[in-house]
């Protein structure tokens, strides 16, 4: 086409496709295929000069773009769409880069998508790719402004803009004051809700634990408690409807515990979920900031999470919560209308027995004696699923066991409540932290004892110790576990696979943990160790003044170091020339007078000395070339340097 | 007209270059734009991947502040020089730069409104030239060089002035064919020039071997010395001498009378011939060479201009 096509067409086009590949993951599926197919052409157009998409073709992917995106995503408009369409563009815009004012909006265009990339992820394999793109598109900025063809030293000179500009990015990032709230509205997220809900059916749990996502990550200060103490409390259910537990509505705030022990203190890292549950081990003391208490001990944000947060509780793993008010006790014993078969089982309980703990063992001892299976895929629940799992078929995962035994409390008068949450987690040798994920899911019973207050039973415990004990994988029959799990179970390449993806998954929570987290708390922390507090606004003057001062300081540093190369010294040839002088001298040959020209001279005491003649006429050769020549050519200064260098006369 | 060029150069004022100044191109406030959009939006967001990518690209914009500042920081013109033009062709002024340690890449030169591209690596030097139109006749000046770049990023652009105080070019009028305005004292007439007759008697100093060239008329001499390989050219002498006066051109249009009495110094010149010319602002004895051609022919560059006295 043109010439500003010839030299520019393909730079662009990487830096554009650079910046783009990880939308090309998210993008709807025919879009990628647009896009690789359009990519392709405009390469083929580059490279083997292949015609160049015509306009009318341009129009057409613009218009059919344009409808394909309102129809697979329903709009045109709002973030989805726009990013869909705006990715359209980016590769469109190649084929018009006529003047300089169109490549520049071109590397806009890359540095945009690049950006837009990063709301979408934030892992540590995405800053390695910003890095990457950055670095491609830095390059061909230069070398959009530089008319040489000279790849390599774009390459070169981008890398080197980039390692000089990585210390003030590091002194920003930390040190450039970050805002608490929000400048405006966040957006709110369109996603479905991943993990527990506030409502469990019979057969919710076992939908969940198909799911192998990290539901969150805990990292101890102390070491982790071991496999059967790690509950992970979630959402308490307390009204039974027959069918479904449900949390019920408003709780107030909790109150103070009457005894606790064994603390243990912790950090989590809780993916996504789109819900307001926040996890914690056993009973928490006190609810991270950010977020509140109900009085069932629950921990709840502010707002649904869309993104990854990260908190600190200090959970007791012995503890004894208050009595309850008459309040609590009447949720805890509420009835459903259906279930009559296991309503009337409690009863009869409470008929016989007189204290809670009697009932307990009695239930303890009805469901061992049962014969009740612990499976992944219990029967599809009828209208009244605890009738039907408790007589009928004895078959079901924990929810089952978890919903049966709160209701047989609750009809033998002792207060009960079903909690949803996660046991277990895999430990991660990498880092001294657990994995949790939505396979760990789970679901407990909490009674109300008039003297130690709320406290837990498993009723899964009696029948699948091992999933207590050890993990899923062990409580249930191999051919029913979900394909992930016996994957990794076997063999060598098995380990070698779990090693590698628990390594893999520690470097990425150390990521999140120290960059992608960083955020005004952090930084009021870091900050206060040297005496700045962030909380006023002198503190965040401060503290942008001394990113700003360290910015200077580093531009400031590689000023000066490249100031002390650009003052005149000494020509590099004389320099060189010198040190032959000086070798010869000290060789005993006659020294240089003044009025002596090189040439003569080198002649002279190559006489004197033939064995060395050759190096001589060489170095003398250069150097007057390179000092008097009229065009010194850099090669003679090499050839100079070197053989001055080598020159050894002794 | 062939056969006739004059050079001059010029060395820079010693001591007198500006320092290097630096602002933001317009793409630079783009960038600079988009750069606070981005900050905003991960501050509001609380997404530090964005905030990290902000302050890399804010890190890359600094240092490429820099670095443009420092790419016209070693640079240094020792001699400024062109080649004299006739009014219509082109000029060439060429450069003698030199950098040292930091590379000059990607800059441009602009003398008197012309542009010219360099780049030199570290420690080089190099003549750059840049080609300069000429329009009219008479006196260009030179004597400043703005140099410029946008390198590596083009978000800055740094600029620099060097001075070859009193340089100027000189722009011949444009030679026209006309009437002779060939006066009293010339030996032979008007119409027979002598041609200068190769294979004549007198050498008349050398010229590069051309195929063709008859080997008796090659200097050995010359090429034993490892010179080269050179033909001695041997003319037929002529010793008539001309004068052109001013008053003998056609009446008319100063620049066309001009332009005619160009044509005829330089016919002058290439017959070999000594002329003098006269003109209302100045009389030359006769001579002949390229020094009195140029000298000639700047009075008729420079007429009714403010150089035309001296």
């Amino acid at each position: 086409m043109t010439d500003s096509w010839d030299r520019h067409a393909r730079p662009l086009l990487g830096a554009i496709s650079m910046a783009a590949l990880p939308h090309l993951f998210r993008v709807p599926y025919w879009l990628t295929a647009v896009v690789i197919i359009f990519s392709a052409m405009l390469f083929a157009a580059i490279q083997y000069h292949w015609p160049v998409p015509s306009r009318a073709l341009k129009w057409l992917i613009i218009f059919s773009g344009v409808a394909a995106v309102k129809m697979s995503l329903g709009h045109i408009v709002g973030r989805d769409p726009g990013m869909a369409l705006f990715l359209m563009m980016a590769f469109l815009k190649i084929l018009e880069i006529r003047t300089e004012r169109d490549r520049i909006i071109s590397l806009c265009m890359a540095y945009f998508l690049l950006a837009a990339n990063l709301f979408f992820y934030q892992s540590l394999i995405m800053a390695i790719h910003m890095l990457l793109s950055v670095w491609v598109t830095t390059a061909v900025m230069i070398h959009v402004q530089d008319s040489r063809p000279k790849w390599v030293q774009h390459f070169k000179e981008s890398g080197a803009l980039i390692l000089q500009a990585l210390p003030v990015m590091v002194v920003l990032f930390f040190l450039f004051p970050r805002i608490q709230g929000s400048l405006w509205g966040l957006p709110q997220g369109t996603s479905g809700t991943t993990g527990f809900t506030d409502r469990l059916s019979l057969g919710d749990v076992s939908a969940i634990v198909q799911n192998n996502e990290v539901a969150f990550r805990a990292t101890f200060e102390q070491q982790a408690p071991p496999s059967e103490e790690r509950y992970w409390r979630g959402i308490v259910f307390w009204q039974f409807d027959g069918v479904s537990w449900e949390h019920g509505h408003f709780w107030p705030p909790r109150k103070e515990m009457a005894a606790r022990d064994r603390p243990a203190t912790y950090t989590i890292t809780l993916e996504p979920s789109n819900a307001r549950w926040m996890f914690s081990l056993d009973m928490p003391g006190a609810p991270p900031s950010g977020s509140r208490m109900d009085a069932d001990y629950t921990l709840r944000a502010a707002s649904p999470i869309v993104e990854r947060i990260s908190y600190q509780v200090t959970s007791y793993r012995r503890y004894r919560t208050p009595p309850a008010p008459p309040w609590e006790i009447r949720r805890g014993l509420q009835l459903p209308d259906g279930n009559p078969r296991t309503v009337a089982l409690g009863r009869q309980w409470a008929a016989k027995l007189s204290t809670p703990a009697e009932i307990v063992s009695e239930a303890v001892s009805y469901i061992t004696a049962g014969h009740f299976i612990y499976t992944l895929n219990p029967p599809p629940p009828s209208p009244d699923p605890v009738d039907q799992f408790l007589f009928e078929t004895k078959k079901g995962y924990c929810e089952h066991f978890a919903a049966a035994f709160a209701l047989l409390m609750r009809a033998a008068g002792v207060p009960a409540r079903v909690v949803g949450g996660y046991l277990g987690g895999e430990a991660n040798p990498y880092g001294n932290y657990l994995i949790i994920r939505q396979s760990d899911a789970h679901a407990w019973v909490e009674i109300h004892d008039g003297t130690q207050g709320w406290v837990r039973i498993d009723p899964t415990a009696l029948v699948a110790p091992d999933r207590v004990m050890q993990s899923l994988a062990q409580a249930v029959p191999t051919d029913e576990l979900p394909a992930y799990l016996v994957m990794e179970g076997y063999g060598l390449t098995g380990k070698a696979l779990r090693a590698l993806r628990l390594s893999w998954d520690a470097v990425n929570l150390n990521w999140y943990r120290w960059v992608a987290s960083y955020s005004h708390q952090r930084q009021a922390a870091l900050l206060s160790r040297v005496g700045i507090t962030m909380t006023s606004w002198r503190g965040a003057a401060l503290s942008g003044l001394a990113a700003v001062a360290l910015t200077t300081l580093i531009i400031g540093l590689i000023a000066f170091r490249a100031h002390r190369q650009l003052t005149p010294g000494e020509d590099p040839a004389v320099k060189a020339y010198k040190t032959f002088l000086k070798k010869a001298a000290r060789a005993g040959l006659p020294p240089k007078a003044l009025h002596d020209g090189p040439t003569h001279y080198g002649r002279h005491i190559a006489r004197r000395r033939p064995d060395l003649a050759e190096d001589i006429t060489a170095i003398t050769d250069s150097y007057v070339r390179y000092r008097y020549g009229k065009t010194p050519s850099p090669a003679d200064l090499n050839t100079l340097r070197r053989k001055a260098r080598q020159f050894n006369p002794e | 007209m062939d056969g006739f060029h004059h050079s001059e150069s010029f060395a820079a004022t010693p001591g007198k270059t500006s320092k290097v100044y630096i602002w933001l191109t317009r793409y630079g406030v783009l960038y600079f734009t988009v750069l606070i959009v981005m900050l905003l939006g991960s501050l509001n967001y609380k997404n530090n991947m964005g905030l990290l990518l902000t302050f890399l690209l804010v890190g890359i914009a600094l240092i490429s502040l820099f670095t443009t500042h420092r790419a016209l920081a070693g640079l240094s013109f020792a001699h400024l020089s062109y080649a004299a033009a006739f009014a219509g062709d082109r000029m060439t002024v060429s450069l003698d730069a030199e950098c040292m340690a930091a590379a000059s890449p990607s800059f441009q030169f602009t003398i008197n409104g012309s542009v010219g591209h360099g780049s030199l690596n570290a420690d080089a030097r190099e003549t750059l030239s840049l080609s300069m139109p000429t329009d009219t006749r008479g006196e260009i000046l030179l004597n400043r060089v703005r140099v410029e770049t946008v390198y590596p990023l083009g978000l800055f652009r740094s600029w620099r002035t060097f001075y070859f105080d009193g340089a100027h070019g000189v722009v011949y009028p444009s030679p026209r064919r006309g009437p002779l305005p060939f006066g009293p004292g010339t030996a032979e007439g008007e119409s027979g020039p002598s041609q200068s007759v190769p294979g004549g008697e007198d050498f008349n100093g050398h010229r590069l071997y051309q195929p063709g060239d008859p080997p008796r008329q090659i200097d050995w001499r010359v090429y034993s010395k490892g010179q080269g390989l050179f033909s001695k050219n041997f003319s037929t002498p002529t010793t008539s001498t001309v004068h052109l006066i001013w008053s003998l051109l056609p009446e008319g249009d100063p620049e066309y009378r001009l332009s005619v009495m160009c044509h005829a110094i330089l016919k002058a010149s290439m017959e070999q011939r000594r002329f003098g010319v006269r003109l209302p602002w100045a009389i030359m004895a006769p001579d002949a060479g390229p020094r009195h051609v140029h000298a000639c022919l700047r009075q008729l560059a420079l007429m009714g201009t403010a150089g035309s006295a001296s």
